[in-house]
């Protein structure tokens, strides 16, 4: 029996080699239960693991295929689990990624032309540089400019986020009485409290998923609104970001890190894809897949920003961004493209996921996003 | 609770629900062990009608507990009953009770509404209740929250009167059709199973037991076309509910075989959405129900575990 507590403890190790979280509580969940089932009985045996060792549908393959190679075959002897491969997290080699960062944010003879062709207007100097801001194409501000505009649009998103939530708390207006505290507080002086209590809806903030396309025409905008967000992160507690051009990947995680340079440089190691061409329907249905669970509630506010150029399937993008419009509160197209004069959304990928949007807004620059703000707040009150 | 994994096989067939072996010993495990079962799975797999059939078998009461998003504590647990608190006030006070003794006792038992989850750790009879939180992925983080004291320690905690104790540990069942992942401090509370779509032969004899006097050729149509259906991409994939209501509504209506214009004309029964209803027409319509009726005994492909 020993021997036979050994394997099962060496299995659960297995298990944490393969990235399943399996806790001592639930070990000893485990061996409380083969005290019960027959262990003779594979089945049953499997029932058992399965029922208190796993904790989602997702890890079933996973476990499915540890339980084979421990128990059946090839078992015990030598336990065939592989650490999980290269980690992808860790910063990229000093020097290797530097260069390709500055590329993608403004290469200095750009910096050098603007700031020697601004002055020049003499009229400039008397404007508001917020109204000039405003409508700035972002792809082509300078670094102080974006710094700029980043605050600016951080008061935007302020008053974008909160929405009236369905629980109650406790307040000294409102439109309902708070009949518990009413009478708790009149127990002591037997009486009737004189004065009124209320409770009114609960402020909450709605949950924001950013989905950008980092495709080679894409990437000021993207980077542009993944800076934004991050510097934003404190006040939208509930934020997810995934890029994708061939492929979707989720990198919230990387937001959270002090130094947006670094999380940027981590973020152009990590997604392989950046800067090439683009599949959205099949980045979309990954998502559905593969992230939508973890990542959408009920109340989410989902953004896909991209210039709708596509090269994958037009079906397939209608029909995934149909599913998506079902699962969110909103679903917003942002689309910079939009902003210039003569563009009409001619991709029939865009046109055909046309009906499912809530919005379909341009993005270029500032103005748009203020736009922006305006329509989601009509809505919200 | 239960004598055995066979028994519990038997006697939830006997219930009309039919269970593999390793829902059973879930099940099993579950009474043995005092552990909540979480059930999840797409919808219409059958995760609340095995909480019915567990609560007939068990000849329980079934306490239900519906959720949603904004489900607080005075919907779920308890909520004082306002009224026979100030009536009481006013009638100690008609009393001539003193003033300092005023409203003590407006804080006990018979002052409390008893919510589903409250009425489950209170409920006295011979045999525990079967608790149903059903869909509990509908619900938001905040109750989920609410659930953790009850779900290990099956007590409630009411700050005017103190912790309450369950009478008798009730067996408790949450679903989720897991359109959001559930905490993990949830999760690990529970003894966790995956309701998959069932295969051939197992819904076969569920269509059967369900819906008796129907043609074992016409059951073994439905059930082909069904398991095709599932492996098409559909918004809302049929599940095992659909199933039964299509064999039931063809049955009524004196059908012997599938012919594509019988499952045109009864395509409600399956497709709950119109996109979904679109794409199953002409061409797919037509290939689908001839493979169906091709059927020869052979198990499909078994490709059901796909997502999405």
């Amino acid at each position: 029996m020993e021997q036979f507590l050994t394997h099962v403890a060496k299995f659960v190790n297995g298990l944490h080699g393969a990235g399943l979280k399996v806790s001592p509580a639930e070990l000893i969940d485990l061996c409380r239960a083969l005290r019960i089932v027959d262990v003779g009985n594979r089945a049953e045996f499997r029932a058992a693991a399965t029922a208190t060792l796993v904790r989602s549908r997702d890890d079933m393959d996973r476990f499915d295929e540890l339980f084979r190679q421990y128990w059946e075959g090839e078992m015990v002897a030598a336990p065939i689990i592989e650490q999980p491969a290269a980690t992808p997290d860790l910063p990229p080699e000093p020097g290797q990624e530097t260069d390709s960062v500055e590329r993608n944010v403004a290469t200095p003879d750009e910096r050098g032309e603007k700031d020697a062709a601004e002055p020049a207007d003499p009229d400039q100097t008397s404007w508001s540089p917020d109204e000039v801001l405003l409508y700035k194409d972002i792809g082509a501000m300078t670094p102080e400019e974006l710094e700029q505009a980043r605050e600016l649009v951080a008061e935007l998103v302020r008053t974008l986020i909160n929405y009236r939530s369905r629980r109650f708390t406790p307040g000294k207006s409102g439109r309902q009485p708070d009949f518990r505290r009413i009478l708790r507080r009149s127990a002591p002086y037997g009486e009737y409290a004189t004065r009124l209590l209320f409770r009114r809806r609960r402020e909450k903030k709605v949950r924001l998923v950013l989905l950008c396309d980092v495709s080679g025409s894409m990437q000021t905008y993207s980077k542009f609104l993944i800076q934004f967000i991050y510097a934003l992160r404190h006040e939208v507690p509930q934020v997810e970001v995934g890029v994708f051009s061939t492929r979707m990947t989720m990198i919230s995680d990387l937001l959270s890190g002090r130094d947006i340079h670094a999380s940027m440089q981590r973020l152009e190691s990590r997604v392989a894809d950046w800067g090439s061409g683009t599949d959205i329907g099949g980045c979309l249905r990954q998502f559905n897949r593969q992230f939508s669970r973890q990542v959408l509630r009920a109340r989410t506010l989902l953004v896909i920003l991209s210039d709708g150029w596509d090269r994958g399937d037009a079906k397939l993008m209608q029909e995934q961004i149909a599913w998506l419009s079902r699962r969110v509160h909103k679903l917003i197209w942002l689309n910079p493209l939009l902003g210039h004069s003569g563009y009409a959304p001619l991709c029939r990928g865009i046109r055909t996921a046309l009906p499912y949007l809530d919005h379909f807004l341009p993005a270029h620059n500032l103005m748009s996003l203020k736009q922006l703000a305006r329509t989601l707040r009509a809505e919200w009150s | 609770m239960f004598a055995s994994i066979t028994e519990i096989e038997q006697k939830l067939a006997g219930a009309g629900y039919i269970a593999d072996h390793a829902l059973a010993t879930t099940v099993y495990l579950a009474g043995k062990l005092n552990k909540p079962l979480f059930l999840e799975g797409e919808p219409g797999v059958g995760k609340t009608a095995l909480a019915k059939a567990i609560a007939q078998l068990l000849g329980a009461d079934l306490i239900r507990l519906q959720c949603y998003e904004g489900l607080d504590a005075p919907a779920a647990l308890y909520e004082w009953n306002y009224l026979r608190q100030m009536l009481e006030i006013r009638l100690q006070e008609a009393r001539g009770v003193n003033k300092a003794e005023l409203g003590r006792n407006i804080f006990g038992m018979e002052f409390l509404l008893q919510r589903p989850l409250l009425q489950a750790i209170q409920h006295d009879s011979p045999v525990p209740p079967v608790l149903l939180v059903d869909e509990i992925d509908r619900s938001d983080e905040e109750f989920e929250a609410f659930l953790l004291e009850i779900l290990s320690d099956f007590q409630i905690t009411i700050p005017e009167i103190g912790t309450i104790k369950a009478v008798q540990v009730p067996f408790v069942v949450l679903t989720s059709n897991r359109t959001r992942e559930m905490h993990d401090a949830l999760k690990r509370r529970c003894l966790y199973h995956w309701i998959e779509y069932p295969s051939l032969e197992k819904e076969l004899m569920i269509v059967s037991a369900a819906v008796p006097g129907i043609a074992q050729q016409l059951s073994t149509q439905i059930c082909v076309f069904m398991e095709l259906l599932r492996q098409q991409e559909y918004y809302k994939r049929p599940g095992v509910a659909e199933t039964i209501d299509w064999a039931r509504a063809l049955l009524a209506l004196g059908i012997q075989e599938l012919e594509p214009d019988v499952v045109t004309s009864t395509l409600s029964c399956i497709l709950k959405y119109k996109s979904d209803q679109e794409k199953l027409s002409g061409a797919t319509l037509q290939q689908t129900v001839a493979r169906a009726k091709g059927f020869k005994g052979r198990a499909p492909v078994p490709g059901q575990r796909t997502a999405p």
